[in-house]
């Protein structure tokens, strides 16, 4: 009997659910984005608050985090971020997506750069610009490039915080033996492929370079420094098919039939990668900065970076993930989130984080001060990326890109599993995108 | 239930007490009932609804698109690729799983010691978690230094990339399946098996019949209802993969693992696009419904002339 | 195939001290403890699998005895409504129910790790099947003398089913241990995570760039495993000597 009643209750309470799901749904926001707190205001609150930060940080990069809380909170003591790890980028998206339809975001959250525009396409991020202005952030201040890549219509939805960049990881001792350069420029490459490439009765035993395909952040710069795009201008239809925005993948299909590169695909194809650099089976191995780090630990030789090589351009995208502020959050966890952003991304400790985490500073002030120039002494291998540091540029942006980048991503694919020839495939991916490309 | 129940109650007045009682049997099937309305098919309905809009879950409003995400999934290639993929799972992930838990269940039905250990060692995956299976698989197929390619190389073989390869990809999904279920098949067809009278066995050697065709004409066709069960179960099961797929291989490479349940959570989550995968559920739940009550359909049928043939040997 | 399938459990359990060395594989065990907090997600675990366990049987005893011995009309449709849940997985009906826990603010509950698991279509079907068995007169006798529906089912009946419900009680158990997408979606914080997700966790990876960290994963999953395995050896006569009964009758 009491077992009914309960179930009954149960029932009740979830036919109430029912009414409101079925009800409607737009009557949620409570707070709109304008109505800010002034300086005077935000600085006298400090009501005790505790906010969630959720985060992809990976492993090595949780004693930083922690280092960064435990200043944060010494700051601004009324306030207690809870870092809750979510995943992989992939899987924190998922969940950012759910907690969004269930109206229950955390405050601050980190965001891939290359979904960016989705969520803030469907008005999940709040626009920092109001907070920026009254606390009067010196934007000018971070490399303008990774500023750009979590801005979107013209709003800056996010602030940059772990950014990393593809770059040429290569084993310098082999190198320096054989008596070769990286590559700087796409001219160069079929000589030192020449010069490193070695192979027995037909089969290659080492690849003069890598570059990964199972993530178009490795061959979008390809793309674009081959003098070619992936959409036209006003973003309506893919140019993948033109002859110049076939130049990198004709000139990968090449490299990979004559045996002097190798390109991995699909899962676990990063470790196996690494795995054949370290043994010394590939030369030189295109990957994001951020695992300079693990290379340098792991390399029993000598290990140098260099950028990736430039034809008619020569950049080089960002990745990595940004911090963001959810729209959904109240007015008061909004305000805290703010200032854990500010705090975060600051200039102060810049240097700091980007050394503990492995990934690049962000702030030109930080790079030229002295912390900065001692940490370019102990990490000479950031040298080189900094170097280029205005070449760093945004990906593109588009709400649809995570769903039409699979279609080129496949072409590359085929090409590698199955040795297809990419240009016979690509109107096909193209007609495919441009279909995805209807519906925005 | 405070209803007096005494033996003469019933007997006298019979239109309301009988349309009370039956109020009172339906009391204990509503939680049930309730629980599978609210957490089953609410989310169905919704679903359905649902697939008729653009929703993407992040945007607050939704707009009415009609037909449109049907059309724009039965006019692509994918949606029969991916259909492709998970019947190519099912089929042979049911027929392995099945055929090796039959061919288990004649070689350990025998009552001893050691072959009540190996029951129970092949038994066992089936209680692991998948996710956990998942990832130890994962490790033992991984192409650097998986067990799989140390035994390969042991054996002087090329080593293979199996999760990276489109070819064998979806063959360790399978494996790692039936790895998983065969122990359950063997322990249900043991179950079947000493169900059957030996009277039929015996009866059948003084006519002479040999061992293969005992097991084609007496235990197979006395096993359907048992073999009718685990298919469907396991037919249900493998059209719902997903773990596996999330784990090991995100549904690539180049799509070559993209399961319908992946593809589902892959498209409302990843591509944003929940309407359509909402539209992709409807089709998938109809699909699943009818081949389940086919295949019921066409093994009664099948079971039933069966078993008529058995009496007519056995008692000309 | 045969012998993966034969071997593969040992190896399960061999398969870090196989790899690496006797001395190193303890501490990747001392290092799971200190990675992630182990009890806390026992716990968790171990309150989401109880709760699931009794409110599944006994909704499953009620439903099963309505359709196996009740009658009300269109108890059969009603029941073939019940079957066709079991062909609905978790992945495609999560979202409305996800925003349904939101709205009554049971997300990082343990009420929606277990509510929405109480009604196991399984459990009612395989209970029928075996009250089908037990005949009307015990429950008429039983009527007789004074027993409501209650007292039929739950002092008559389930005894006389015992060997199922202990069946059913160690599968629920079993699946409700090992659940992994309920909880890893129902969840957001670390303090409510249970012990599958967690270990799921442990997987590493720098921008998609998977660390290799397995030793600690199979060193997790191995405690994970330990809990099932001994329940498994405990109960598994029972469960197969319950499994070959109640099925097919």
């Amino acid at each position: 009997m009491n077992k009914i009643k309960k179930a009954l209750s149960v029932l009740a309470v979830s036919g109430m659910a029912f009414a409101s799901i079925l009800g409607c749904s737009g009557s949620g926001g409570s707070s709109s984005s304008g109505d800010i707190l002034d300086a005077e205001e935000a600085a006298q609150d400090t009501t005790p608050i505790t906010i969630q930060y959720w985060h992809s940080h990976a492993e090595a990069q949780l004693e930083g985090l922690d280092y960064m809380l435990a200043e944060f909170h010494k700051k601004y003591p009324h306030i207690t971020v809870e870092p809750v790890f979510q995943g992989a980028y992939v899987d924190l998206h998922k969940k950012l997506q759910a907690a969004v339809a269930a109206k229950e975001v955390p405050a601050v959250t980190n965001v891939e750069v290359s979904v960016l525009p989705n969520f803030a396409d469907s008005g999940v991020f709040a626009d920092l610009t109001p907070y920026i202005e009254r606390d009067q952030v010196d934007l000018n201040d971070f490399s303008q490039g990774m500023l750009q890549a979590y801005a979107y219509n013209g709003k800056q939805y996010g602030l940059p915080l772990i950014v990393s960049t593809s770059v040429f990881i290569y084993n310098k001792t082999l190198l320096d033996e054989l008596g070769v350069e990286p590559p700087q420029t796409w001219d160069d490459i079929e000589a030192y492929n020449q010069k490193v490439a070695l192979k027995e009765g037909g089969q290659t035993t080492r690849y003069a370079f890598s570059v990964p395909g199972w993530d178009t952040w490795y061959y979008d710069p390809w793309i674009s420094n081959g003098g070619g795009s992936i959409l036209n201008e006003d973003m309506t239809a893919s140019t993948l098919d033109q002859p110049d925005s076939l130049r990198w993948i004709q000139n990968f299909y090449k490299w990979l039939q004559d045996g002097s590169l190798h390109m991995g695909f699909g899962k676990g194809a990063s470790g196996d990668m690494r795995t054949m650099f370290l043994e010394g089976k590939i030369a030189m191995v295109q990957h994001t900065s951020a695992v300079i780090k693990t290379y340098l630990e792991s390399a029993n030789f000598e290990v140098g970076v260099s950028f990736i090589p430039g034809d008619k351009e020569r950049k080089s995208h960002i990745g990595g993930a940004g911090i963001v502020l959810m729209e959904g959050a109240d007015a008061r966890e909004k305000e805290a989130g703010w200032k854990f952003i500010e705090f975060m991304t600051s200039a102060e400790h810049n240097i700091n984080w980007a050394e503990k985490v492995g990934y690049l500073p962000t702030r030109k002030s930080a790079i030229e001060s002295e912390e900065g120039k001692q940490y370019f002494e102990r990490q000479p291998q950031y040298r080189t990326v900094f170097e280029h540091f205005d070449d760093v540029a945004p990906r593109l942006q588009h709400p649809a890109y995570p769903e039409f980048s699979e279609k080129y991503k496949e072409v590359v694919g085929e090409m590698i599993l199955n040795g297809k020839d990419p240009t016979s495939l690509m109107p096909e991916a193209v007609k495919q995108i441009n279909d995805i490309l209807s519906d925005y | 239930m405070t209803g007096t129940e005494g033996p003469g109650a019933a007997t006298n007045i019979k239109r309301r007490p009988k349309a009370w009682e039956y109020m009172k049997d339906f009391a204990f099937a509503l939680p049930a009932l309730a629980m599978l309305l609210i957490f089953i098919y609410y989310p169905l309905v919704n679903s359905f609804y649902l697939s008729f809009t653009n929703w993407n879950m992040t945007r607050p409003n939704k707009e009415f698109i009609g037909l449109d995400n049907y059309e724009k999934l039965l006019t692509g290639d994918t949606f029969y690729k991916v259909l492709g993929i998970t019947f190519t799972y099912t089929v042979f992930d049911v027929l392995l799983t099945l055929g090796i838990g039959l061919m288990l269940a004649l070689l350990f039905n025998v009552t001893s010691r050691f072959f009540n250990f190996m029951r129970s060692v092949i038994f066992m995956p089936h209680y692991i978690s998948m996710v956990i299976v998942s990832m130890v698989f994962l490790w033992i197929f991984n192409s650097q230094y998986g067990l799989m390619n140390e035994l390969l190389k042991f054996l002087g073989l090329e080593p293979v990339d199996w999760l990276t390869n489109p070819k064998t990809a979806l063959w360790v999904l399978i494996v790692v399946s039936v790895w998983k279920g065969v122990g359950f098949a063997m322990i249900i067809f043991i179950a079947g098996l000493r169900g059957i009278p030996l009277e039929y066995y015996e009866a059948s050697s003084i006519d002479g019949a040999s061992k293969w065709t005992q097991f084609r004409k007496i235990t197979l066709p006395l096993l359907s209802p048992i073999t009718l069960f685990l298919v469907v179960t396991n037919f249900i099961s493998s059209m719902q993969v997903f773990q596996s797929v999330d784990v090991m291989t995100n549904g690539g490479p180049l799509e070559s693992t993209k399961a319908m349940v992946y593809w589902i959570y892959e498209m409302a989550f990843a591509e944003f696009r929940t309407g359509r995968a909402s539209a992709l559920i409807i089709m998938f739940f109809i699909m699943i419904v009818l081949l389940t009550v086919l295949q019921m359909y066409v093994s009664r049928k099948k079971s039933i002339t069966k078993g008529r043939f058995i009496s007519k040997c056995l008692h000309p | 195939m045969l012998i993966t399938a034969l071997k593969t459990p040992h190896e399960l359990r061999l398969a870090v001290p196989t790899f690496w060395p006797e001395r190193l594989m303890w501490e990747n065990f001392a290092e799971v403890f200190r990675k992630i907090p182990f009890w806390r997600y026992f716990a968790n675990t171990a309150i989401q699998t109880v709760g699931i366990v009794v409110l599944q049987i006994n909704v499953a005893l009620m439903a099963a005895y309505a359709f196996a011995k009740g009658s009300f009309p269109g108890r059969d449709k009603l029941f073939l409504l019940v079957l066709a849940a079991l062909i609905v997985p978790d992945q495609v009906t999560f979202v409305p129910v996800y925003v349904m826990m939101a709205d009554l603010n049971w997300l990082n509950t343990f009420y929606a790790l277990i509510v929405p698991h109480a009604a196991s279509a399984y459990g009612i079907f395989l209970l029928r099947q075996t009250f089908r068995s037990i005949h009307n007169d015990v429950i008429e006798a039983a009527k007789v003398d004074g027993a409501n529906r209650l007292q039929v089912l739950y002092r008559i009946l389930t005894p006389m089913a015992l060997p199922t419900v202990a069946t059913l009680v160690v599968i629920s158990f079993i699946n409700s241990w090992n659940s992994y997408f309920w909880p890893l979606v129902m969840t957001n914080s670390n303090d409510m995570r249970v012990l599958t997700v967690g270990i799921a966790m442990m997987r590493d990876s720098i921008a998609g760039d998977e660390m290799l960290n397995f030793h600690y994963l199979m060193a997790a999953s191995i405690i994970v495993i330990i809990p099932i395995i001994l329940l498994f050896v405990f109960a598994q006569k029972y469960i197969i000597a319950a499994m070959s009964n109640s099925t097919f009758k």
